[in-house]
């Protein structure tokens, strides 16, 4: 029974290994592009305070939008393809990141700031070597909710021909293939699995060079 | 030539019913060591804040050594003031000895002479450097906290220091013995110290001058003996009333 699931597995390699890789592509993408721009947006946010309302309900609303319904708004705009995937799950990180990037910086002892900056660190000074490194627990675990959250999702946005693990998940489904529809499960968690691993040296690796 | 100097200071907080300095003036001459006495709210904290321009004014002249500090940029400035405030304001993720090396650290000294210097602050805050220098803010007491506090401070050398209730969150035997801790460092170094405080017996032991502030007004500023002797006003009056009440009311009730 289970070595059917393997010699199913093996007989298909390239299938299952070509899924995988434009599943890592997407989220690779995906969650480079979004840390970046909650980067941006959190440091406009820092500099311009009544911005955060705006923002961070403009991407709740967003995020409370069924993908589906997303990816179908994006497609006259944008068409089908990966592109259309990366901006919705793009968007959607925004949520999980900036709340938790906020939340980790406002969580910081006023005071402690307020010493740094009479002494005399610049602005920059202040956010790398205190509100970051304060702030990290709570930022790293935003960003495992954005990786959950879009190796997941970019799964769905198969169905607009994205490409990665959700075409086998989506063709087994179709033609009850069993072993289709539980071998993309599996390397679907198994890649939550090792980007959790990898953000995990990361973030050990970072911390250790602020200190 | 004045060690601090303020010229009409005004500042208003938006939507604060009355202003936190009022036409404040003052000269403050070096080596002077002046607490400020007020309630809570009074402007006390905004003044020391625009020495090191956390606060900027509304209009009037903050003068250090007769320089405007309107004319330095402010990180540049702040790293030649001392200031230690209530909670010590620790940075949590670092050592004792990271957190007074920060300072030196931002203006490149050389690793021996950062060494060197917070062995040497730990011990004028008769904290011992084997003993401190490793641990963490939380593994400290609240004085001890202060301690690192007024270390990392003092560690430049910086001739003005400010000084923001650093006791107040203190108990009353830790607060004694870091008053005169912080009275022997002064009369050792002779650097202007400003030390905001809402304890007239506090303003009163430390300072070689003490300055009365209400409602961002500053009402009388002289020594110790000359406030006692000739309170300007029922402000002050009132204040130092209560010095002799709380006292004479306990010994009334215990029959002394």
């Amino acid at each position: 029974m289970i070595e059917a699931y393997f010699s199913y597995l093996l007989g298909h390699g390239h299938l299952f290994a070509q899924a995988t890789l434009e599943h890592i592509g997407i989220v690779t993408v995906t969650l480079v592009i979004s840390i970046l721009l909650s980067a941006v947006l959190s440091w406009l946010i820092l500099q311009a305070k009544w911005l955060e309302d705006i923002l961070v309900q403009l991407f709740s609303g967003i995020y409370a939008i069924p993908s589906m319904a997303l990816f179908a708004m994006l497609i006259p705009i944008t068409g089908l393809g990966n592109g259309t995937a990366i901006i919705v799950l793009t968007v959607y990180n925004q949520y999980l990141l900036l709340k938790n990037i906020l939340a980790g910086i406002h969580g910081i002892d006023p005071a402690v700031v307020e010493a740094g900056r009479g002494m005399g660190m610049s602005e920059l000074q202040i956010l790398r070597r205190i509100q970051l490194p304060l702030a990290a627990p709570v930022i790293a675990a935003g960003l495992r909710l954005a990786i959950l959250s879009t190796t997941g999702i970019a799964a769905i946005a198969a169905c607009i021909q994205a490409g990665g693990l959700g075409v086998i998940l989506f063709s087994g489904m179709r033609t009850m293939n069993v072993y289709k529809m539980v071998w993309g499960t599996i390397i679907c968690v198994l890649l939550v699995f090792l980007e959790d691993g990898i953000l995990r040296i990361l973030q050990r690796k970072i911390c250790k060079e602020v200190h | 030539m004045k060690a601090v100097a303020l010229n009409h200071v005004n500042k208003r907080f938006p939507g604060a019913a009355c202003p936190a300095l009022d036409d404040v003036s003052i000269a403050i001459e070096d080596g002077e060591f002046v607490t400020i006495l007020g309630a809570s709210g009074c402007g006390k904290t905004t003044l020391i804040k625009t020495i090191n321009r956390l606060q900027e004014v509304d209009s009037g002249q903050v003068l250090l050594y007769g320089k405007n500090v309107q004319d330095s940029d402010p990180v540049q400035l702040r790293r030649h003031i001392g200031y230690v405030i209530q909670k010590a304001g620790l940075f949590p993720h670092m050592t004792v000895a990271e957190n007074i090396a920060t300072v030196p650290r931002i203006l490149g000294w050389e690793p021996d002479r950062i060494r060197q210097g917070i062995r040497r602050m730990l011990r004028l805050v008769a904290l011992e450097p084997e003993e401190f220098c490793q641990r963490y803010p939380l593994q400290l007491s609240g004085g001890q906290q202060q301690r690192v506090g007024l270390a990392r401070a003092l560690i430049t050398d910086p001739p003005i220091m400010l000084l923001d209730e650093p006791f107040g969150a203190i108990d009353a035997i830790n607060r004694e013995l870091l008053q005169d801790e912080l009275k022997r460092i002064h009369e050792a170094s002779r650097k202007t110290c400003l030390f905001v405080t809402h304890d007239i017996r506090e303003a009163l032991k430390l300072g070689t001058k003490v300055m009365i502030m209400n409602q961002g007004r500053l009402l009388q500023y002289g020594t110790p003996a000359e406030i006692l002797k000739q309170p300007a006003g029922d402000f002050v009056r009132q204040l130092l009333e209560t010095l002799h009440r709380d006292t004479s009311y306990l010994m009334d009730g215990a029959g002394i």
